[in-house]
């Protein structure tokens, strides 16, 4: 009964058997192509060369060892450059903009609303407009093609967002604690590192990821500013497309090694996700 | 060689004398407009149906929105394999249904449509969640309200649904419309803007404008000209913050 009547005011699409059907075309179209990748890149070069398409195969693990593994085709390198650059532009990008938004959060100072609008268009603006003069600065700095003019750039583009993100975080903070600590004597940063920030952890949480996967998958400026000590896994995958053909066991096995742990941050930790793409609009 | 001053002359020549410029304006235009518009009927509709399933809401949303979490250089030679003229699962589909194989990524009209669905399979996820975030912030007591008067279903969409959610609706829709005018990697990894300039968007031109052709004056232009489309969408979506807020 209790059930029916929820069914009837749910201002969803009603499940019925059309709107399963919908939903496993929806759920097919999703996952299909990712499926595929995954399962080209444990296909031998014959496997994948077959027509009709095999699906159940002996899974080859061969190039996965050769990218793996400690030879000169080895894709650690890559996977370390990408990883260090993530890291560390996830670890700037939250110590800033946690502190700037807890400003904006609790001060009122002059212009406050009018910077937090500014920094958002910053967001809105093509980041692919900086790219000629951003070169041109860091040719004359020397700074390109190190793993430092990534973490600058990544860390510039997040920012703003970052710092919008965790605004609304701190903003459903009560202030009560904070005044009662200050009432027990603490100071703005112990208020601020013993009471705020921990109460602020799934915002945190939320914020790290959405920028950790961002600085992960990014191309464009790492194919542009990088050629040839720091290139990422995205610049290597990019390089499978030979000049005539695409090596597709390696292409596959590439990008299933840049999807896996997006994929499983994404899933797991869908709830923080969620809440950081739709902090901005919804609210 | 000393530099020299020339006002607007590289103004003038991007759009008097540039046929690569009109080309690219037109992809990026066609291509925001058909793919918001795909994105938005997709993610509105999977969101309605999200939010009306009783039973494994959750496991099914996150298989649902798994695409967006894919590096979007992934995305383009994922999709590469599946368009392929003799590899690729599309036209081995199409075979089935007897439909003679199509060479999708080297002729323009089947490569602006093979761009548009790879570019919709990525970013529909963001529209549906935000608009699934929308319909779960909402209280029931409306509709509760809505059934007791006797509105159907279609009339609770309309009048209350609807505009309810219109105000993250279009907050999505603004950024969507910038993600768009930015797109660089799945085009560059499916066509490499190609054949011709028929498939390429501004990114692509300012990057081949520059490391190319080194014409810094032409590329500089162009950026400034994305820079005001830009500058014009963030406008209106500050304009639309404000109508909400009031």
């Amino acid at each position: 009964m209790m059930k029916s009547v929820t069914q009837n005011i749910n201002p969803g699409i009603p499940t019925n058997s059309f709107s399963k059907g919908i939903v496993t075309i929806l759920l097919v179209f999703s996952l299909l192509p990712i499926i595929w990748i995954i399962l080209t890149s444990i296909k031998s070069e014959q496997q994948i060369f077959s027509i009709p398409p095999k699906i159940f195969v002996i899974p080859d693990f061969s190039i996965y060892k050769i990218f793996l593994g400690m030879g000169s085709n080895s894709a650690i390198p890559f996977i370390w450059n990408s990883l260090f650059i993530a890291t560390v532009t996830t670890f700037l990008t939250v110590v800033l903009s946690s502190l700037a938004a807890y400003a904006f959060s609790r001060y009122h100072f002059k212009w406050a609303d009018q910077l937090l609008i500014v920094m958002l268009a910053t967001r809105l603006l093509p980041p692919v407009t900086a790219v000629v003069p951003l070169y041109l600065m860091f040719r004359y700095l020397h700074l390109l093609d190190t793993k430092f003019v990534l973490i600058i750039i990544y860390t510039a583009v997040e920012i703003p967002f970052a710092t919008w993100l965790m605004k609304a975080f701190f903003d459903g903070i009560p202030k009560d604690l904070e005044e009662a600590a200050a009432i027990d004597g603490c100071n703005a940063l112990q208020i601020i590192y013993k009471i705020t920030m921990p109460l602020a952890s799934p915002g945190i949480a939320a914020t790290s990821i959405f920028v950790f996967i961002l600085a992960w998958n990014e191309f464009m400026f790492a194919f542009m500013f990088t050629s040839v000590n720091v290139r990422t896994i995205p610049v290597r995958l990019a390089e499978t497309m030979g000049e005539m053909q695409v090596y597709w066991q390696e292409m596959a096995t590439l990008a299933t090694v840049i999807m896996l742990p997006a994929l499983a941050i994404g899933f797991f930790m869908q709830k923080y996700l969620v809440r950081a793409i739709t902090a901005g609009a919804v609210k | 060689m000393p530099s020299k001053f020339v006002g607007f002359d590289n103004y003038v020549n991007l759009f008097l004398y540039d046929p690569d410029f009109l080309d690219v304006s037109k992809f990026s235009l066609g291509f925001t407009v058909v793919t918001i518009f795909m994105e938005f009927v997709i993610g509105l509709f999977s969101a309605l149906l999200l939010y009306g399933l009783v039973r494994g809401r959750r496991l099914i949303t996150s298989f649902l929105l798994t695409p967006y979490m894919v590096a979007p250089i992934a995305v383009g030679l994922g999709w590469r394999l599946m368009w392929d003229r003799d590899l690729g699962l599309v036209n081995i589909f199409l075979g089935i249904i007897g439909i003679s194989k199509i060479n999708w990524l080297a002729e323009s009209v089947p490569a602006f449509w093979a761009i548009v669905i790879s570019e919709v399979w990525r970013s529909t996820p963001f529209v549906t969640m935000i608009l699934l975030a929308a319909l779960t912030s909402l209280s029931i007591d409306i509709f509760e309200a809505a059934h007791i008067d006797g509105a159907n279903r279609w009339q609770t969409f309309w009048k209350i649904t609807f505009p309810l959610i219109l105000p993250p609706l279009a907050v999505s829709l603004m950024f969507q419309t910038i993600f768009k005018l930015r797109v660089f990697d799945i085009p560059y990894i499916l066509t490499e803007g190609g054949p011709g300039t028929s498939t390429m968007p501004y990114g692509m031109l300012i990057h081949r404008t520059y490391f190319k052709y080194f014409d810094v004056g032409k590329a500089a232009a162009i950026s400034v000209v994305l820079l005001l489309i830009g500058i014009v969408v963030a406008l209106i979506y500050v304009r639309i913050s404000k109508i909400k807020q009031t």
